[in-house]
């Protein structure tokens, strides 16, 4: 759904899936990435009939050298899920990984040299929330009046939440671009 | 301690510097004092000849455009020239075109960016200070038609919000033009039609005692037009606002563009170019040397830290640092600033306040209390590596 008519839209409602519509839109994106944010309390594998798997998206980041934040919950030895994907994110070089037990936040950004797209919502990175949960989330692009919503979006990702107590840093990123 | 005190942050929470989400962040223009008063001169200068400033700045992705953009407005806003001698009303639009959005689209979003309350003001305001509304706007706007929309923004029921459409060029329907007593859409006779729309509210301005100048931001969004009558109709209208005898509306634009031949067309076709005057053109670059790099993070570490709280922590930890360039210590600053002075090309305040704040990061992960040598080289080649 649109928010505008005339005018090119800048925010967008997904009712449908919408942390694999920013899946599919980070691996298909044509332009250079240059930053990528990753804020959900559950990470998954993202097997099972999703249609962008997590070795898909730390291919990407590897081939790419894109810098990568990924914040979540420290993941319980019971979500073996969750587990497998860290141990995959940590294998790269161009990704820093912290853990926040208050995480509760979802917030998904992409961010290209002149542009980018952010999705905020409710669906977790996992394949539950993508297959059988019923989630909502707004995709915001970083153009006209949605680039002021996407500066604050990424303040809050890259620098605040990174800096509050309780963010702690597992793993650098270890890797020149 | 959160990152903020434990660095000494005077009043803010972090080191990045964005005046979109802070508005008193339009103030700093840090390493740049040359480049400042360009600016500012040709501002100044706007306002005598030919009465607004009408300026085009570019660069590179993160060379500071925006917050030029934005610390020109607060210049105005705070410290206005002698040759300003009204209150500016200054406009921030972000444009956004695509591959079919015409002047109609550059239009509607400068309208909506003035705002119809601000428009509504100043008829307002205009129809408390004359003897004779019509006789005012007869003398001010000219063209029938506008006085007319201009005119019903203080009429009852729906009337304001039609005539406000009008102004920005949604198309009514005959019986709503019947309505507003208006014999045609606005722009049915070209791009010209509208601009005269946007001149006529300047000189409402005027008659308040207000300038208008627009801050367009991201003019790199022209070469997204790809549909060739859209991308002439565009042209004609930046034409037509760049004309001489516009002396109420002016704009200053940004736009990335290195060299002619990745800025927007039609900011390097001759017809604008003199219009605006070569003069007008101005280059945002790259921090030319590193005594500039030294300057610039001097400059933000003096506006950013509390200098008080620092020379306490400093005092009291025993700290080998310097209170000019704290939290770094003398190493790594110098460290920094050879790192940012290696590829002139990346020599950018986007850059380098980035690296300021993810050293600051690194140093608050492990809990140490100034920034040393062994996280700015660490930091440092991820960014300008």
């Amino acid at each position: 759904m649109n928010i505008e008519t005339r005018s090119p839209s800048y925010l967008e409602i997904v009712p449908d899936k919408p942390v694999e519509r920013f899946l599919r839109m980070f691996i298909l994106s044509s332009k250079a990435v240059e930053e990528l944010v990753i804020i959900s309390p559950i990470i998954g594998m993202l097997r099972g009939g999703v249609s962008v798997s997590m070795n898909r998206v730390i291919e990407r980041i590897n081939r790419e050298h894109i810098k990568t934040y990924v914040i979540t919950n420290e993941p319980s030895p019971y979500h073996s899920s969750h587990v497998q994907a860290m141990t995959a994110l940590r294998q790269s070089n161009f990704i820093e990984i912290r853990y926040n037990e208050s995480l509760h936040a979802k917030v998904y950004i992409c961010r290209t040299r002149d542009g980018g797209f952010a999705l905020l919502g409710s669906g977790n990175l996992t394949e539950t929330s993508i297959q059988r949960r019923i989630e909502i989330g707004m995709i915001i692009f970083r153009r006209g009046n949605g680039i002021p919503l996407f500066q604050e979006l990424s303040k809050w990702g890259l620098e605040r939440l990174r800096s509050v107590r309780g963010s702690i840093l597992i793993k650098r990123m270890t890797l020149r671009r | 301690m959160d990152f903020k005190e434990w660095f000494c942050l005077n009043e803010r929470d972090s080191f990045t510097i964005d005046p979109q989400i802070n508005s008193e962040d339009a103030q700093f223009y840090f390493g740049r004092a040359t480049k400042l008063k360009e600016l500012q001169t040709q501002l100044r200068k706007g306002f005598i000849d030919p009465g607004v400033p009408k300026i085009f700045i570019y660069g590179s992705f993160g060379s500071g455009k925006t917050q030029t953009l934005y610390n020109l407005a607060y210049y105005l806003q705070h410290d206005p020239p002698k040759s300003l001698q009204l209150k500016p009303a200054i406009i921030h639009v972000v444009l956004d075109m695509q591959s079919k959005s015409s002047h109609l689209d550059w239009h509607l979003q400068l309208m909506e960016a003035l705002g119809k309350e601000r428009v509504s003001r100043w008829i307002d305001d205009l129809f408390s200070k004359v003897p004779s509304l019509d006789e005012a706007l007869t003398s001010l706007l000219s063209d029938y038609n506008i006085i007319n929309a201009v005119k019903n923004l203080r009429g009852g029921g729906d009337m304001p919000m039609l005539a406000w459409r009008w102004l920005a060029g949604h198309r009514l329907s005959p019986a709503e033009l019947q309505r507003l007593q208006l014999t045609r859409n606005s722009g049915d006779i070209g791009a010209g039609d509208m601009v005269k729309v946007l001149v006529g509210l300047g000189h409402l301005a005027e008659k308040n005692d207000e300038k208008l100048i627009f801050f367009m931001d991201e003019v790199e969004q022209f070469t997204n037009i790809t549909n060739a009558d859209c991308f002439e109709a565009v042209h004609n209208y930046l034409r037509q606002l760049s004309e001489q005898k516009n002396s109420s509306v002016g704009f200053i634009m940004s736009s990335y563009g290195l060299t002619d031949d990745d800025m927007p067309r039609m900011m390097v076709r001759g017809d604008i170019r003199n219009r605006i005057g070569a003069i007008n053109y101005i280059e945002i670059p790259p921090l030319p040397s590193v005594e500039d790099i030294r300057t610039f993070i001097c400059e933000l570490l003096l506006n950013f830290i509390d200098r008080k709280a620092a020379e306490e922590k400093i005092q009291q930890q025993g700290l080998a640092v310097s209170l000019d360039t704290y939290p770094f210590d003398a190493d790594a600053f110098e460290k920094l600033c050879d790192y940012a002075s290696q590829d002139p090309t990346k020599a950018l305040p986007r850059n380098i306040i980035k690296s300021i704040n993810e050293c600051a990061i690194s140093a608050w992960d492990v809990e140490k209390a100034v920034i040393d040598v062994e996280i700015v080289n660490e930091i440092a080649s991820l960014v300008f590596g």
